[in-house]
């Protein structure tokens, strides 16, 4: 009860200060609209194309949105030395990496949920009766993102190239999850039967798991140098 | 007879090593309960390493730390006692003085963390700035807000690396007032500092480290530059 009270005060104090400033919220949703209205303008698509395509272009907005808040929220602790000084509390590195997760899902989802409607909107998505399945390939997804991302970003934040390293570490390690939810996000689109591509979103979950888990053992070593 | 009580820091045969970069080399040493150590050391004499080991930021590459008696990286409670000041003040920009002292104490202790952030801030002089963006702080406003932070939690021992670097006079001398009311309340503290003539003051027992090794343990000599020269290799 105390460890889970402790990793809220910091998931409420990263929220709090992201509220405050807006640093990742807001540069996340405008690089995703910028990708989002790139595409619309290369391609063009129509609603036929965006059951071919949309699913492609919306996970790019979201991956690339994704790591720019990843980048964003972990330079922030950097900066001041914020993580070494969470690091000096009683609560366990791996418990910091829950919290840490907890706060980057948090500003996803926000990002993901504008990203998501600004998608609708932009490419006039015949959506329907299909947005709660939408979401929740989404939020899946944030999952997977957010348990690489958190690993991943502090390790590439002590690095002097980070705005390279993070995309380096992650997009190929998130390849999987990255197929998987194109693949259930074209299914939602084009309005095929769910139940015929459920297996896609239980490898997402598989996904998600496995990542949090190694996350949560691998932390405190990362932590530490 | 009552048990003795154990060193408030002991350190056996540690060593850390940065690749082939030898950073701290079989140092060993006791900081008795109550008592104000101070480690000098050029740049690169492993100070910091050593500081930051004692507070569990950095694995030691061979050799414990014990804190109190007890191996601090097998018992993370003991965090609760030490109180650590270093170059980098900890604390979030874009929160208040208020703010961040609170966040820490609840960390600590959710108990009465407002009023514990109150009084640790009222003991470096910073009640007036409580609810200040802790961006909108001066050097020395920040290192105060820092010691604060350090003091949130009521720890037993202070781990200081450097806190005096980058402050004026003023600012300088309320940390030194800060420091020996701290010390005066029973808190053992153990410092880091470039400044002979500073780090001397309040200290104790000294300790000059060069090269990673420990050169010189024991009180404060009478010619401190001296001493520090012939460990060092600095002109006699």
């Amino acid at each position: 009860m105390r460890t889970l009270r402790a990793i809220l005060t910091v998931v409420a104090k990263d929220m709090r200060g992201e509220l405050r400033t807006k640093e990742a919220l807001t540069s996340t949703v405008v690089f995703a609209l910028l990708v989002l209205l790139v595409f619309n303008f290369g391609f063009e698509p129509g609603t036929r194309d965006v059951r071919l395509v949309g699913a492609g272009i919306l996970w790019s907005a979201l991956l690339f949105a994704a790591v720019l808040a990843m980048n964003r929220l972990l330079l922030n602790e950097r900066e001041g030395g914020g993580l070494e000084g969470l690091m000096l509390t009683p609560l366990s590195r791996a418990d910091l990496y829950v919290a840490k997760f907890i706060t980057l899902l948090c500003i996803l989802s926000l990002a993901a949920t504008v990203t998501v409607l600004l998608f609708i909107v932009l490419y006039n998505v015949p959506i329907g009766d299909r947005l709660p399945l939408l979401a929740t390939v989404v939020f899946a997804g944030m999952i997977g993102l957010s348990a690489l991302g958190t690993t991943f970003a502090t390790i590439a934040v002590r690095t002097r190239t980070r705005e390279v390293m993070l995309p380096l570490l992650l997009i190929p390690l998130s390849v999987p999850l990255l197929i998987a939810c194109v693949e259930s996000t074209s299914a939602i689109l084009a309005a095929r039967d769910f139940a015929d591509e459920a297996h896609w979103l239980r490898l997402i979950v598989a996904f998600d798991i496995v990542f949090l888990a190694l996350g949560y053992a691998t932390y405190p070593a990362i932590l530490e140098e | 007879m009552p048990p003795a009580e154990p060193a408030a820091l002991e350190v056996i045969d540690l060593g850390k090593s940065f690749g082939p970069a030898v950073a701290l080399a079989s140092v060993s040493c006791s900081v008795a309960p109550g008592e104000f150590v101070t480690l000098f050391g050029p740049n690169g004499a492993g100070k910091t390493t050593l500081i930051r080991i004692a507070a569990t930021l950095a694995r030691p590459t061979h050799g414990e730390v014990l804190l109190f008696g007890r191996d601090v990286r097998k018992a993370p409670e003991l965090r609760r006692r030490i109180g650590v000041v270093s170059h980098r003040s900890f604390l979030y920009g874009e929160l208040t003085a208020r703010e961040n002292l609170t966040f820490f104490g609840r960390l600590f202790d959710p108990v009465g963390a407002e009023e514990r952030a109150i009084a640790a801030a009222r003991a470096v002089g910073l009640e007036d700035r409580l609810d200040d963006s802790v961006r909108s702080f001066s050097r020395g406003l920040e290192q105060r807000c820092s010691i604060a932070r350090a003091l949130v939690h009521e720890p037993d021992m202070l781990l200081l690396d450097e806190p005096f670097a980058g402050l004026d006079p003023l600012a300088a001398s309320n940390l030194e007032t800060v420091l020996r009311g701290a010390h005066e309340s029973g808190k053992t503290i153990i410092m880091t500092s470039h400044d002979l003539a500073q780090g001397a003051l309040l200290a104790q027992r000294i300790g000059i480290l060069h090269y990673g090794s420990l050169r010189y343990w024991g009180e404060c000599p009478p010619d401190l530059q001296a001493t520090f020269n012939a460990c060092v290799g600095g002109p006699s």
